[in-house]
């Protein structure tokens, strides 16, 4: 594993077979079925059909499983040669509709988790990349339609130090918060900075349907924003922030979607990387 | 042939050995579809393009191809540098510019049957990324397939070698079966590239025969031309600094696609320029 010294070395690497282009297009259709985004709400795209390792399917009920690269539904790459590391150095992306589009590695992903329980759920998952947690977040996405009743949900996680820990409740369920491929991102407990594993879910009330939602733990790497229909994002990760990325061996890298019209996106979206 | 070895090789490249050439692409009025793709295939002001039936390969020895391209090199070829404007045909028009290596194409797929289309199939054998791995596939409107709304899927050999591969099922809508719009196909899971296409079927036909084809293209560089004024220079990009220093294979056929924010019909262009390091 080692460091890009300098430009030289930036420029020498692009060119001498380590480096790695990656181009997708995501479609706004699962399967055959046209999806749906709701503004200022966070959209998983894990489902979306692609031209590079296309849709992802369902994950297993809990206690789920760590989704890898060669999982359906990740962007295909290739991991560095043994020891070296993989460096993310630039992404661009043009976009149908207004919105930001994080990328990050699905770490733990589960669903099989009822949107009529107002008892503990248990989970039961933990990472096996990052396994030190900083950075790592927690999601509840939603795989089947939940009730419209709205309520507040926690999750009782392993925080970065390896303490258990209760999140703040975040609202779910009610109109904005049930639908098919909705993410909800859960605030962690004061202080705390990451996530190593989530233990349980409790809601305080049924939502009145039972659907089926579970937990994903992820680490967002970086986002870029679409400013207008058609228009482009351009990220260059040597000038700007955040600093060349170094991606996890397997790493299952993924997108979500933050969006600023109803009309599910369609994204050309490339990645540029090195290893050294 | 080989690495450019330094960031001095680099700029020495681009000050006096790189492979400097302009561009332009010009039009008339042409329907814009909004958040759709539209070719320059027919556009270019070096020459004109015709559509193809039977299937072909493209390379850069067409006297239309974006920009020249030595057909055979001793050396490696290197984008290292793209400038790109945008004039709209109304104030406010928006949209962005991708870079392609227009592979391999063919037409006479038609919009009034629902059953599988295989005239002029397969595509013709690709002759740069041969094996199709980051190969994409598209649907090419040459004549409007007019008012549409159904789905259509290819049957693929994917990057593997793997033949009877169908896509998903492709949106095919009065918008983007126009003339010069393409549409992506999306893979079957775990696929990760075309090698050629062997079918085209849609789900139900529709009422315009029409015309399309299927183009083969791989990916080179994204260029935002998003300006939201009329007319706005837009900034001069050097790949080294965001990793996209991309090999561009001897004999390419370069071309672009435009993604519009609007439907406005009217005049419009893009020009830039591409500057290409031999190392």
């Amino acid at each position: 594993m080692g460091t890009i010294t300098d430009l030289s070395d930036l420029v020498n690497l692009q060119t001498n077979g380590s480096a790695q282009h990656l181009n997708f297009y995501v479609d706004n259709r699962i399967g055959s079925a046209a999806a749906v985004c709701i503004i200022g709400q966070y959209s998983s795209l894990w489902k979306y059909n692609k031209t590079n390792g296309a849709n992802g399917g369902d994950p297993p009920v809990a206690p789920g499983e760590n989704p890898t690269k060669a999982t359906i539904g990740s962007m295909r790459y290739n991991n560095a040669a043994s020891g070296k590391q993989l460096w993310l150095l630039g992404i661009e992306a043009i976009a149908s509709g207004p919105g930001t589009f994080i990328l990050y590695d699905r770490l733990y992903h589960c669903r099989g988790l009822s949107g009529t329980s107002a008892v503990a759920q248990s989970v039961g998952g933990s990472v096996t990349r990052n396994t030190g947690g900083l950075g790592n977040e927690i999601w509840l996405e939603i795989y089947t339609l939940i009730g419209t009743t709205a309520t507040t949900l926690t999750a009782s996680y392993t925080n970065q130090d390896g303490v258990t820990k209760t999140t703040l409740p975040i609202v779910w369920g009610g109109t904005n918060t049930r639908e098919v491929d909705r993410v909800v991102r859960l605030p962690l407990a004061n202080g705390d900075t990451g996530v190593q594993g989530v233990i349980s879910v409790t809601a305080v009330a049924t939502t009145g349907t039972a659907g089926d939602f579970g937990i994903t733990i992820a680490r967002p790497l970086t986002r870029g924003y679409i400013e207008a229909a058609a228009c482009a994002c351009f990220r260059d990760l040597l000038s700007g922030v955040p600093a060349m990325l170094s991606i996890t061996d397997d790493a299952c890298l993924a997108l979500l979607w933050h969006a600023a019209a109803v009309t599910a996106p369609r994204i050309d979206f490339t990645f540029h990387a090195v290893e050294k | 042939m080989g690495a450019i070895l330094n960031f001095g090789k680099y700029t020495d490249g681009l000050n006096s050995t790189g492979r400097h050439a302009q561009f332009m692409f010009m039009n008339g009025n042409i329907g814009l579809s909004p958040n759709f793709f539209i070719n320059t295939y027919l556009r270019m002001t070096l020459g004109l393009a015709v559509y193809q039936s039977s299937p072909v390969t493209m390379n850069s020895s067409l006297n239309h191809a974006a920009i020249p391209v030595p057909a055979t090199s001793d050396k490696q070829l290197w984008l290292a540098e793209m400038e790109m404007t945008f004039n709209g045909p109304t104030a406010g028009t928006r949209g962005a510019v991708t870079l392609w290596d227009r592979l391999s194409h063919m037409g006479g797929l038609i919009g009034n049957v629902a059953t599988e289309q295989t005239q002029n199939l397969p595509t013709a054998a690709l002759t740069r990324y041969t094996n199709g791995e980051g190969v994409q596939a598209f649907f090419e409107g040459h004549t409007t397939f007019g008012t549409l709304s159904t789905t259509a899927t290819i049957r693929y050999t994917n990057q593997d070698g793997v033949a009877n591969q169908v896509s998903k099922p492709l949106v095919l809508a009065t918008a983007n079966t126009l003339a010069e719009n393409m549409a992506f196909f999306c893979l079957a899971d775990g696929d990760t590239g075309v090698r050629s296409v062997e079918g085209f079927t849609m789900a139900a036909a529709g009422t315009s025969v029409g015309n399309g084809g299927i183009v083969l293209m791989k990916k080179i560089a994204t260029m935002p031309v998003d300006t939201g004024s009329y007319v706005e220079r837009q900034p001069y990009r050097q790949t080294a600094f965001n990793g996209g220093i991309v090999e561009i294979m001897p004999g390419a056929y370069l071309t672009l696609l435009y993604s519009p924010s609007t439907a406005t019909t009217g005049n419009w262009n893009i020009s830039g320029r591409l500057g290409i390091i031999e190392a």
